[in-house]
């Protein structure tokens, strides 16, 4: 990437999650872009991209939604797969490249089975019954279970934590109490996996405005600078070896602390796209958070709780807070860097946050991390 | 569908070959003609070389259980149901590694949960799924065997 800190986070806007009967996806896009446009002090006539993803059976088209908030945009894009840190980074480079100057990226949905089914709906292999984008995970954490003897206690440690945070977030689609006897309680769906581990589709619509330095210096709240970025998209599945123990990622994390400058114990706030525990379990890990195969003593005696000094996914994550790909993941992210959150902020206000995607079949990886100054 | 297989859905042109070889309850995959690489899943070109030349390589049809799940429940999506052909919960399903290299998904016969393990030694199970096209599941190898 060209020099860090060229690129920020103007404003951000996001609809409660959960269950909201009748309301169309573009109706929650409406609510989250105007959200945001105020958040940024903009007006509509300002953005001049409009970036989102694709995804079968939910989601907005953007040129659809441009034509519906006015704007004749100098560019629009959607990528085919749903990890918003790759969609952010589109949004980076349009801007450094001086294609557009403020982008927003929206999405929003209301899929069928809102608040009930399970994400990640696909059929991998039709002869064998592998179902589900979560059944991948399951063969992933059944993989670190056997290779390092990780129980399902790490799981636990993970759900409980989100609810505990979602607890604190008016906007989270699952507020009620958990308890581990609960999570203990309820049975396997996808072996090591239960229901409580995997993310379940919901209702929620978000905008984030990117744009440039020069365009940071006009908005109404403290930009979120971009600091440095990393990606891979391990493709091969099966072909590659540590496919399922999520080996790309530790190239990603050369990629992003090496722009950086940084180490994981920089990190002040950290935001895993969760659509299981497990992937939560296995990113702190290939990060460098914790060794390889020590996730379950990291997350020992509630480090991953509110107010433990290791702030996780803050808002409840997919699992708790909502699902909408990791874009509520960027917009509490920011909240938390202005010290917007109320009961659940961080004590000391983070300086420095890093998110880290995984998407598809545990084949795209991306990571940012982000500064204020 | 034929014995409850959609077979439509598993059988696709370019796994056509594959799924016969599997119903005279022989092991093959495509090896590449110019460097040797074992190809699965099937495709037309070489993902290390480029080349799109292969043959039809007999492979033993034994290999060991790298990770695997069972399903406590059917996972069903209406989306989907059309191309959905498999038997009802509990099942597993697990990633094979062939002596010779490819990983392939597949399901583990004569086990039970608690019983199966990551390492387990496997050999090729033939499952006809019509006159003309089976699939590979696998069953552990009898320590006797092994």
């Amino acid at each position: 990437m060209a020099a860090a800190r060229n690129v920020a986070i103007l404003g951000v806007g996001a609809t409660p999650a959960g269950i909201m009967p009748g309301k169309t996806a573009e109706q929650l896009a409406l609510q989250a872009f105007k959200a945001a446009l105020d958040d940024a002090g903009l007006n509509k006539e300002q953005i001049d991209g409009v970036l989102g993803a694709t995804i079968a059976g939910s989601g907005i088209q953007q040129e659809q939604f441009c034509a519906l908030v006015g704007i004749n945009p100098k560019m629009t894009g959607a990528l085919a797969y749903a990890t918003s840190g790759f969609t952010l980074h589109y949004a980076i480079s349009l801007i450094e490249a001086g294609i557009c100057e403020t982008v927003a990226c929206v999405y929003a949905r209301n899929p069928p089975g809102a608040g009930a089914a399970l994400s990640g709906p696909h059929v991998y292999n039709a002869a064998h019954g592998l179902i589900n984008a979560n059944a991948i995970a399951a063969l992933g954490w059944s993989q670190h279970m056997a290779t390092y003897g990780s129980t399902e206690k790490a799981l636990a440690a993970v759900v409980l934590a989100q609810r505990n945070y979602a607890r604190m977030n008016p906007d989270a689609a699952f507020r009620e109490p958990l308890t581990l006897e609960q999570y203990l309680a309820q049975e396997y769906l996808i072996w090591p996996l239960r229901e409580l581990d995997i993310a379940l589709v919901g209702a929620a619509g978000m905008t984030v405005i990117v744009g440039s330095r020069d365009a940071a210096r006009d908005c109404r709240k403290t930009p979120v600078y971009i600091e440095a970025m990393g990606r891979r998209q391990g493709v091969r599945l099966y072909e590659n070896d540590g496919y399922l123990l999520m080996d790309p990622m530790r190239d990603v994390a050369r990629q992003v602390y090496g722009a950086a400058g940084l180490r994981p114990d920089d990190i002040e706030a950290l935001y895993i796209y969760d659509a299981t525990s497990a992937v939560v379990l296995q990113t702190l890990e290939n990060y460098g958070f914790c060794g390889v195969g020590e996730c379950e003593a990291f997350v020992a005696d509630g480090r991953l709780e509110p107010a433990s000094g290791f702030p996780l996914n803050t808002y409840g994550g997919h699992l708790s807070g909502g699902y909408l790909f990791g874009w509520l993941h960027h917009v509490e992210m920011v909240r938390q860097m202005r010290g917007e959150c109320g009961p659940r902020q961080i004590e000391k206000v983070p300086r420095v946050s890093q998110y880290c995607t995984t998407g598809g079949a545990r084949e795209h990886y991306a990571s940012t991390i982000f500064v204020t100054e | 569908m034929e014995g409850g297989y959609n077979v439509a859905a598993i059988v696709k042109n370019e796994t056509a070959e594959y799924h016969r070889y599997l119903r005279r309850e022989e092991v093959r995959v495509q090896c590449c003609a110019q460097c040797g690489y074992l190809r699965y899943p099937q495709r037309f070109v070489c993902p290390e070389c480029l080349s799109e030349e292969s043959d039809w390589k007999p492979l033993s049809g034994r290999g060991k259980v790298e990770t695997f799940i069972w399903y406590f429940k059917n996972i069903l999506d209406t989306r989907y149901t059309k191309d959905w052909s498999y038997q009802d919960a509990p099942y597993n399903v697990a990633v094979v590694r062939l002596e010779e290299g490819p990983r392939l998904i597949t399901n583990i016969e004569e086990t039970g949960f608690g019983e199966l393990k990551a390492g387990q030694a496997v050999e090729a199970v033939f499952v006809p799924i019509s006159e003309e096209y089976a699939i590979l599941r696998f069953k552990p190898i009898s320590p006797a065997k092994t």
